[in-house]
C-alpha cells in the first residue's frame, strides 16, 4: 500500500505541500477570526458600541 | 466600515427555528454517505485486482457518491429555504448580521464533513490502482487537480463578487472577494508545486514554458497583485474599487487557463474529468479524484466563509475606531 516506486519522494513532498499549506490556511482563517473576536471584545470592554448596541440599550 | 449596515429587525435564536434539527440530520447523512462511499470503494478495488470485475459499471454502486452529491447541494437548499422560510427574504443572508448567524451554524458540522471527506479522500487515494502508464506518479493528481479546479473557481468567484460590488456596491461582495484572495493564491500556488513535482518524473522537467502552465503563473501573479493592491491603498473603499477592477480585467486568464489545452500545443495533458463524451479516466481512479475535488470544494467553502467572518469583525472594529476617534458621538453603523 505504501510502496510507491522510485518515484516516492515527488509523491510524499505533494502530499507534504499540501498538509503544509491548507494547514497554514485553516490556521490562517481560524486565527484570524479569534483576534478580530478579542479586538472586538476589547473595544466593548473600553466603552466604544455598535450603533446596533445603543438602540438595543 | 460605515457601509456594512443592517436592517435592524429582531430574528429568532437559531434554535427555535428548525435549523439545528436540520443540520443534525444533514450531518447524520453526510457521516452515513461518506463512510458507505470508502467501503464500497474498497471492496471494488478489492474485486478489481481478485477478478477483474469491481462491480462498478452498474448505476447502482454510484449510490453513496450520489448521497455525497445530493448532501452538498442540499445543505445549500436548505439554507436558502430556511432563511426564505424564516424571514421572508432571501436578500436577508447577505447582511452582515444573519450572515455571522447563519455560518456560525454552519460552520462546525461543515468543517467535520470536510474532515471526514478528506480523510476518505485520502483513504482512497492511497487505495487507488497504479496507473498503467504513470505508475504511482499518478497519486500526485489527486491533490494535484482539485487544487488546480479551485484556483480557477476561487478566482471566478472574486471576479463575481467584484461586480457584484462594483455594479450594486454591497459591502459583503467586497468582504468576499476580498476573503477568497488568499486562498485562492494558496490553491494556485499548491496547483503549481505539485504539478512541478508530477512533471520531474513524467516530463522530465520541474517547468516547462507551455500555454497552461504560464497562464496558471500569470493567475498566481494576479492573486498576489489583488493582495499587494489592497495593502498599498490606505483608503478601504478605493482599494475595493481599485482591486474590483483589477480582478475584472484579470477574469479573462481564467478561460484561457481552461482551453490552452486546446488553443494551443501543450505538454500538458488536455482535459479528462470534464470534457465532452465524458471523462476518460478509469473509475478506479476517477471515485478518488471526485471525491477529493468534493473534499476540497467544501474546504474552500469553510474557509472563505471564516475569513469572511474575521474581515467582518475586523471592518467592525476600525468603523467603531474610526467613529471614537471623530469624538464619539455616533455609534459605528455596522
Amino acid at each position: 500500500m505504501f510502496d510507491l516506486g522510485p518515484n516516492a519522494g515527488f509523491i510524499w513532498i505533494s502530499y507534504g505541500a499540501a498538509v503544509l499549506l491548507i494547514g497554514g490556511l485553516i490556521v490562517w482563517a481560524w486565527a484570524g477570526e479569534r483576534e478580530q473576536q478579542q479586538r472586538l471584545a476589547g473595544l466593548e470592554r473600553r466603552g466604544l458600541r455598535r450603533r446596533s448596541s445603543q438602540q438595543e440599550l | 466600515m460605515s457601509g456594512l449596515s443592517e436592517p435592524q429587525t429582531v430574528r429568532a435564536p437559531a434554535e427555535d427555528t428548525m435549523f439545528g434539527p436540520a443540520l443534525r440530520g444533514w450531518l447524520a447523512f453526510m457521516v452515513l454517505a461518506i463512510g458507505w462511499s470508502v467501503s464500497r470503494y474498497y471492496v471494488g478495488v478489492a474485486n478489481l485486482e481478485a477478478n477483474g470485475n469491481p462491480g462498478w459499471d452498474t448505476w447502482l454502486w454510484w449510490v453513496p457518491e450520489i448521497m455525497v452529491v445530493v448532501g452538498i447541494l442540499g445543505l445549500f437548499i436548505l439554507v436558502v429555504s430556511l432563511e426564505a422560510s424564516n424571514h421572508s427574504r432571501i436578500a436577508n443572508l447577505a447582511n452582515p448580521t444573519p450572515f455571522m448567524r447563519m455560518s456560525g451554524e454552519i460552520l462546525p458540522r461543515l468543517a467535520l464533513v470536510t474532515a471526514l471527506l478528506i480523510a476518505a479522500g485520502l483513504a482512497m487515494s492511497f487505495r487507488a490502482p497504479p496507473d498503467d502508464l504513470q505508475g504511482q506518479a499518478a497519486r500526485i493528481m489527486f491533490i494535484h487537480v482539485p487544487a488546480a479546479w479551485l484556483s480557477m473557481a476561487c478566482y471566478t468567484l472574486t471576479a463575481i463578487s467584484s461586480a457584484g460590488y462594483l455594479i450594486w456596491r454591497h459591502p459583503l461582495a467586497d468582504v468576499s472577494a476580498k476573503a477568497a484572495v488568499p486562498i485562492g493564491a494558496t490553491f494556485t500556488l499548491l496547483a503549481l508545486l505539485t504539478g512541478s513535482l508530477w512533471g520531474k518524473p513524467m516530463w522530465g522537467a520541474y517547468w516547462v514554458w507551455d500555454a497552461r502552465l504560464t497562464s496558471v503563473l500569470i493567475l498566481f501573479f494576479l492573486y498576489l497583485g489583488l493582495i499587494a493592491l489592497r495593502q498599498a491603498i490606505d483608503d478601504p473603499g478605493r482599494a475595493g474599487r481599485a482591486a474590483a477592477i483589477l480582478s475584472l480585467l484579470g477574469a479573462v486568464n481564467i478561460p484561457i487557463i481552461k482551453f490552452s489545452v486546446n488553443w494551443w500545443n501543450t505538454l500538458h495533458q488536455p482535459a479528462s474529468v470534464i470534457r465532452a463524451g465524458g471523462p476518460t479516466i478509469h473509475p478506479a481512479l476517477l471515485i478518488p479524484l471526485l471525491v477529493m475535488a468534493f473534499a476540497f470544494t467544501l474546504l474552500f467553502v469553510a474557509l472563505h466563509m471564516k475569513a469572511m467572518r474575521a474581515e467582518i469583525l475586523r471592518r467592525r472594529c476600525e468603523a467603531m475606531i474610526a467613529i471614537h476617534v471623530r469624538g464619539g458621538g455616533e455609534a459605528a453603523n455596522v
